[in-house]
């Protein structure tokens, strides 16, 4: 609740009056007031009307604004769509204020992958106004008139979520999102507005069935930025995502997950205690869709262009040949964003999309061939971390390839932690650092006995430094950072 | 989800309940599951197919009292072909059972029973825990959130670990070697971490 607080309440009540007004009201009353100029009253009915007419489904960012540009304020749409004849005032209003060629465009770059855009772009010129026009029409009228009569629903339940309206007329709106193409009127933010807007910003993506290798570089990538001060920005999906967002956690960096639905419909269920992680270290979680909308098929690509939109840089750790990964990072450079990929063998299936994208896009896309170089290469290097750095350097000593600070400050770290173990356990957490293995596979390479594996184990789980899922071991905490081009 | 090991043993997933297959006294009871309804999940290869959800309404099927009462979590994740060839003489199944013998030896002469057969009172008796073992076990309870019954699981763990090590006392390493075998982490966490 606090959030709503901070940035204009939405004061419990207020919508019912201008959207029950007078009944009778005419379309557009009169000439509509500039929004930048209204007093603060109005501007938080103003806001309310947007967060009620945006929960429509269907309605996304090109209707809203047609219908914005066509009645002057969402306030006035809600009133008129109260009216007696609400849904054919729209559907006027809506075929006069919209010109029917932009729209069919735009919604079809929205909706697709801007990798095959222009495929898509032209089978919707061939049918498409005659195809998207009627769904604009009837049905969405209709919704918006019954979205008008019971808007103080969707009110209250972002009040009982705790979630902060942004829109994009406030100046609190993430700089980075405003610019790109069609920008969602609209953010519903759970935790910290202001993480949207830090200075540096990266999205880490990939594939919801990783390998185990895929998971660890995720990791190391989502520390290193976290690390350097940068914020990560990702989809809080299985897999990649997850691995990101929980490395950046444990390192008590921000990160922003961004929602493929609405907050009242988390997905997926698994990752709700990493969520409530992500807002406590001082991240958020945004999405542009009311609380209630259920994810489903088509929300998730929308949902991309906001990560990358959201970012400075985009990097791809795995991707399979048809993964939506590739989307996020098509949308990064359509948005004239970075895009980086990690590159696996070329044989591994879940790097095919990888490699295609690299295929595809020789002078855009970059190659990730480092934890260091990663870091110089989205220009993380000269941040808040130096210090650190050099004190890590004066201790571990020891030859570097790169100077990078941000990225050699784990070494000296991981070697205290090491350290401190007894010789079994180092042994043990010496081997996890390259990567995850069995009890079986610890005891063959360290060449100790079973029995001293498994309560080895026992103690790095206890200290946080390894997690266990169907009987593989994967190194977390200090062990689970790049290790250094010498160990890895 | 396959049938478990008949003899001493639970029957789950017939509809009906057999009795005749439950031994009463049997305090080992074995299950055999796979992690998911493909088999591959937690390989780390990427190649489940499964859909997150289904994975862990899979592994929820084991309800957490069943789970409470089973002795030994043994994960046998497929085995790396290269690790099979190429490795040394493995330890011969007959070296492995002699150890077995002799611990089974160690149990009968202490307590005149095997440590599966000791009641709660005669387990802690045997496992003779000092304080630093008190106070780790109680750690490793906390973290596990077990019940009653997994702490007495861990203990019989434990002391069958000692004895299979030739040790008159359970220290702390025999606490933490039973407690992957106790821990069905590996398998409740496992739908977070590797679905």
């Amino acid at each position: 609740m606090l959030g709503v607080q901070s940035l204009g309440p939405l004061a419990p009540r207020c919508v019912s009056e201008p959207v029950a007004g007078p009944r009778s009201a005419a379309l557009p009353a009169g000439p509509p007031p500039p929004v930048q100029v209204l007093p603060d009253a109005t501007e938080r009915l103003e806001r309310e009307a947007w967060v009620v007419l945006l929960s429509v489904s269907g309605l996304g960012p090109v209707s809203f604004g047609a219908l914005l540009a066509a009645f002057g304020s969402a306030r006035a749409v809600l009133r008129a769509a109260t009216g007696p004849s609400g849904p054919m005032v729209l559907l006027e209003a809506l075929a006069e204020a919209a010109g029917e060629a932009d729209e069919c465009r735009n919604r079809a770059r929205f909706h697709s992958c801007p990798i095959d855009s222009g495929a898509v772009a032209s089978s919707v010129q061939n049918d498409g106004s005659s195809r998207h026009r009627p769904a604009i029409g009837t049905d969405l009228a209709t919704r918006i008139c019954q979205a008008a009569v019971t808007g103080g629903k969707v009110l209250d339940e972002v009040r009982a979520l705790g979630l902060t309206v942004v829109t994009l007329e406030e100046p609190s709106y993430p700089h980075r999102l405003r610019h790109v193409e069609l920008p969602p009127p609209l953010l519903f933010v759970r935790g910290s507005v202001a993480a949207l807007g830090a200075k540096n910003a990266v999205a880490v993506v990939g594939t919801r069935r990783p390998t185990d290798k895929g998971r660890l570089i995720a990791g190391w990538i989502g520390s290193a930025i976290a690390r350097s001060g940068a914020m990560v920005v990702s989809g809080l999906a299985v897999g990649i995502d997850g691995a990101a967002h929980a490395a950046v956690v444990a390192e008590g960096g921000r990160t922003v997950a961004v929602l493929g639905g609405g907050h009242a419909r988390l997905f997926p269920r698994a990752h709700e205690r990493l969520a409530e992680g992500i807002v406590e270290t001082g991240g958020a979680m945004v999405s542009e869709l009311a609380p209630e909308t259920s994810p489903t098929r088509g929300t998730f690509p929308r949902r991309n262009r906001l990560i990358s939109g959201l970012s400075d840089a985009t990097i791809v750790v795995e991707a399979g040949r048809r993964s939506g990964a590739l989307i996020t990072a098509g949308w990064a450079l359509e948005q004239g964003r970075e895009c980086f990929l990690v590159p696996g063998a070329f044989d591994s299936p879940a790097s095919a999309g990888c490699h295609a994208f690299l295929r595809s896009f020789p002078d855009q896309a970059h190659i990730v061939s480092g934890i260091p170089e990663l870091i110089e290469d989205l220009g993380l290097g000269g941040s808040e971390a130096g210090t650190d750095a050099t004190v890590a350097e004066g201790i571990a000593g020891g030859s570097r390839r790169t100077g990078s600070p941000a990225a050699s400050a784990p070494h000296a770290e991981q070697a205290a932690v090491l350290a401190s173990l007894g010789p079994v356990e180092r042994a043990i957490a010496e081997e996890l650092a390259r990567g995850s293995a069995t009890a079986d596979q610890l005891a063959v390479r360290t060449s100790q006995p079973a029995a001293a594996v498994l309560s080895a184990l026992t103690l790095l789980e206890l200290k946080g430094l390894t997690a266990s899922a169907y009987g593989r071991y994967s190194p977390s905490g200090s062990l689970g950072r790049w290790p250094g081009p010498d160990r890895a | 989800m396959r049938r478990p090991q008949p003899g001493r043993g639970l029957w789950v997933g017939t509809a009906v309940a057999r009795p005749g297959s439950q031994s009463p006294g049997a305090r080992l009871c074995s299950r055999d599951l796979q992690a998911c309804a493909c088999g591959h999940a937690g390989e780390g290869d990427g190649r489940c197919r499964c859909q997150p959800g289904v994975v862990a309404r899979y592994a929820g099927r084991i309800s957490g009292p069943l789970r409470d009462r089973i002795d030994l979590w043994v994960h046998m994740p497929r085995l790396d072909p290269a690790m099979y060839v190429n490795s040394a003489a493995p330890e011969g199944s007959a070296v492995v059972a002699a150890r077995i013998a002799a611990s089974r030896r160690r149990q009968v002469c202490r307590n005149g029973r095997p440590n599966s057969g000791l009641s709660g009172r005669a387990l802690r008796a045997a496992c003779a825990l000092g304080p630093v073992e008190q106070a780790h076990a109680i750690r490793l309870a906390e973290l596990e959130g077990w019940s009653a019954r997994g702490i007495e699981r861990l203990l019989r763990v434990a002391r069958t670990a000692a004895d299979l090590a030739s040790c008159d006392v359970v220290d702390g390493s025999h606490l933490d070697e039973a407690e992957r075998f106790r821990s069905p982490s590996c398998w409740r966490a496992g739908f977070q971490a590797a679905s």
